[in-house]
């Protein structure tokens, strides 16, 4: 099994002054570069709307309009970002490399606290386990 | 309590199955189309909105200034500045201007290439050139510019 990061679809390097966007995958797969090829395919006006915001979390040490980004009550250290109604879950590296890994995504069908704190435990066991494959 | 029996139940190896039906990224960049959303201007419009009020939000904290403090240095009324906050209003160069003379910011808007990036560095004071003449601090001090004695034996050396 081989974990990585890659890159995500149409974020330009110009935008990634103060963080690198990068998306987590196994063996080449990914729960969120493939959630966001489905979303620009399906609803591309809310593929735009959190383009903006992995755009503003890129130049950005960390964005504090909680419209765009949401901190997990949980879990402290996974976000959640919010383009119309996708969402797109992600964590820093806790390293100085300044990465933004993006983890997975879920399309808000309507209100549902339970979906989201499912999606945001999903984020934090990815990124332990992201974490623990590092080491 | 269903789902946290399934939670429970969760092991290390079940948080990549979801992976598995996932096509490869390489055949979905194969079958996507590149969007250059920086030659979008409507994308463009919404991003430096954000941003803006991002900006907003960074000055308001740092100047330990709240929504009603900052809508009473507008002269404004607090509903107008969530409008703003909410990215809800139309922005003009006027409310960039407004809102960060009332923050104590600068504000710049400035067009370049789409391979340039554009950095915020603090100012550092320059030091200060002493003219070896006497009362040259007075042509410093008042922003004159200052005269330099060509004459003089070390003329070459504050030229340089």
């Amino acid at each position: 099994m081989s974990i990585g990061l890659v890159d995500i679809l149409d974020v330009k390097p110009a935008w990634q002054s103060r963080h690198t966007i990068k998306a987590l995958a196994k063996d080449g797969k990914s729960l969120a570069v493939k959630g966001l090829a489905d979303l620009k395919a399906v609803h591309p006006n809310d593929y735009k709307k959190i383009m903006k915001v992995i755009r503003l979390v890129a130049e950005n040490d960390r964005v504090q309009n909680a419209d765009h980004v949401k901190q997990g009550k949980q879990h402290n250290d996974v976000y959640e970002m919010r383009g119309g109604q996708a969402r797109l879950f992600f964590f820093y590296t806790p390293d100085a490399k300044q990465v933004v890994v993006c983890t997975n995504y879920y399309w808000k069908a309507k209100k549902s606290e339970d979906e989201q704190d499912a999606a945001f435990e999903r984020c934090e066991k990815l990124r332990a386990a992201y974490l623990k494959s590092i080491e | 309590m269903k789902k946290n029996a399934r939670s429970g139940a969760c092991a290390q190896e079940d948080i990549w199955a979801e992976f598995e039906g996932v096509p490869t990224v390489e055949e979905i960049v194969t079958n996507n189309t590149p969007l250059d959303l920086d030659a979008a201007p409507e994308f463009v419009a919404e991003y430096l909105k954000a941003q803006f009020v991002e900006d907003i939000y960074k000055a308001m904290e740092e100047k330990g200034v709240n929504q009603n403090q900052l809508a009473k240095r507008l002269g404004k009324t607090r509903q107008y500045v969530g409008k703003i906050l909410n990215e809800k209003a139309n922005f003009t160069l006027e409310t960039l201007a407004e809102f960060a003379c009332a923050l104590g910011m600068q504000v710049s808007a400035r067009m370049y290439s789409r391979d340039e990036r554009m950095a915020i560095v603090p100012v550092y004071p320059k030091p200060s050139l002493l003219l070896p003449f006497p009362g040259a601090e007075a042509f410093v001090s008042q922003g004159k510019q200052p005269i330099y004695p060509t004459e003089r034996q070390d003329a070459g050396h504050i030229a340089a």
